[in-house]
């Protein structure tokens, strides 16, 4: 029994580990993709209509957002890459088996080995029957929630998401944060955000130098 | 109109007239220049928050952003300068001696002050088309076109309007910004038809002006009662075309307010004006 006890933890970390090697695995062929965006926000303190965009995505970790207008993507749950969740920049731990929409799902939790700024935990709902990940739950900063659900559809053999709803509940910084806090001006961001992608085109040999023009802002 | 003219000529004739448009156009030459250099930190500042949890493209420091940043920074300012025309516009006849030459030609008082109230409005609507056209000509070439985010206090904090409607949002701001600013200006002219020199009418004017945004902007509840019958809590009248949608009912309420104490300000001028003694 006090085997049992001292190994399990162990042993859930390990299964962590494995279970997010098989979201990783399950999209290793994709080398790139292209979508095109619409995010729909509708936040306390933020007021916009809907907002387009194409992004380009290139593995491991490329990224570029090309839009006309001014545009907004929640980090961590717009940007839709599989391998984000690496055992190389997070411990994994099993936080439960559930059923999600009548499927076998885990519950696990990610902690940041690499990012220092934030105090960011992550827990990552797991579909253990297609290994899609279904939430996604973040916490930017401590005391803030970033929850995120992803609805996939087939696009060129691959399951990609067709629309991610974020729930967004980032307070304003207290009076001890508010000289570092870039959330001092302007209060807290609450509310919701949809991201819509369609269009997608996937291994299409995006090259390198497309990434390399340097990020508006 | 001949009445017009010749007070159109006797305004633009004196040098005073100039200092406020030498000013902001070294303002706004100033301020669009220094954001140039401070790009960068300028579009860290607007995106604000957003920054931290949202990937944010874009072309966020655009013409439309910064001249909402210049008219934000300028509106309590350029009343100053507009008092210093419309301050003079009636004391400076009595200043130099010539109300008596001018009052008693065959153009009734009542054609004089109104000729002079309209050269008034005209130079404050010239100003403010003036600071209109320097912020969107240099802002287009410095900083190119794009959505307008528009920064307030308050709910919301951030309001971005898309490129296609920026212009006409803005054009709007700008003629609810000359509205607001003739009430300064009709201000500064009621204190200029009750004495025969120009500092007392500025100075006066400002100082209501200043006093009234001070107690306006008092966090007490105390206040609340007073804050409708303060003309400041108006002015800010062209932000409302920043919102999305517009509210028309406030809209509609704020230029109430306004006309209605352009008016009063009038009514008291014609008043004071049409009983002038200059027998002493």
């Amino acid at each position: 029994m006090i085997v049992f006890v001292l190994l399990s933890p162990a042993q859930g970390n390990d299964n962590g580990a494995k279970y997010l090697q098989n979201v990783s695995d399950k999209f290793s062929k994709i080398m790139d993709y292209t979508v095109d965006l619409r995010v729909h926000l509708d936040l306390e303190s933020v007021k916009a209509q809907d907002m387009m965009a194409t992004l380009y995505y290139k593995s491991p970790d490329k990224v570029k957002l090309d839009s006309k207008g001014t545009f907004l993507l929640p980090k961590e749950v717009g940007v839709f890459n599989p391998r984000m969740f690496s055992g190389e920049n997070f411990d994994v731990s099993v936080e439960e088996n559930l059923q999600y929409d009548g499927k076998p799902a885990v519950k696990l939790s990610l902690s940041s080995k690499k990012d220092s700024y934030r105090d960011r935990r992550i827990i990552l709902t797991v579909d253990k029957s297609e290994w899609l990940i279904r939430e996604i739950s973040t916490e930017p900063a401590p005391g803030s929630i970033m929850d995120a659900k992803i609805n996939y559809g087939t696009f060129d053999g691959f399951e990609l998401p067709t629309e991610i709803d974020v729930n967004i509940n980032l307070p304003k910084a207290d009076s001890s944060q508010a000289n570092s806090s870039p959330r001092r001006r302007f209060g807290g961001v609450n509310g919701n955000v949809v991201v819509y992608y369609s269009n997608y085109k996937v291994n299409s040999g995006l090259s390198d130098s497309l990434f390399e023009k340097k990020e508006e802002h | 109109m001949r009445l017009f003219a010749l007070e159109a000529q006797k305004t633009f004739r004196r040098w005073r007239t100039y200092i406020g448009f030498a000013a902001v156009a070294g303002a706004v030459i100033l301020l669009e220049i220094i954001i140039k250099m401070n790009e960068a930190t300028m579009a860290k500042g607007f995106a604000g928050n957003l920054n931290t949890d949202f990937l944010v493209s874009g072309n966020i420091l655009n013409v439309w952003t910064i001249t909402t940043f210049v008219m934000n920074s300028l509106y309590i300012h350029v009343p100053f300068l507009i008092t210093l025309v419309a301050g003079d516009m009636v004391s400076s006849e009595g200043m130099s001696g010539t109300i008596r030459f001018l009052l008693i030609r065959p153009p009734s008082r009542a054609r004089i002050i109104f000729s002079k109230y309209i050269m008034m409005l005209f130079y404050t609507a010239a100003l403010i088309v003036f600071l209109a056209v320097l912020c969107i000509g240099i802002g287009l070439a410095f900083f190119g076109s794009g959505d307008v985010i528009h920064v307030q206090p308050g709910i919301p904090h951030i309001v971005i309007l898309p490129e296609h409607i920026a212009a006409s949002r803005t054009l709007l701001a700008f003629l609810a910004a000359i509205l607001s600013m003739s009430v300064v200006g009709s201000l500064a002219f009621l204190f200029s038809t009750l004495v025969d020199n120009s500092i007392g009418p500025i100075i006066g004017s400002m100082a209501v002006v200043i006093i009234f945004l001070i107690v306006g902007n008092l966090p007490f509840e105390s206040l609340e009662a007073v804050r409708p019958y303060l003309f400041t809590t108006y002015m800010n009248i062209w932000q409302l075309f920043l919102d999305d949608p517009i509210n028309w009912g406030e809209v509609g309420k704020y230029s109430l307010a306004l006309l209605g104490h352009d008016a009063l300000f009038f009514a008291v001028s014609y008043f004071v004006f049409l009983r002038k003694d200059i027998k002493s």
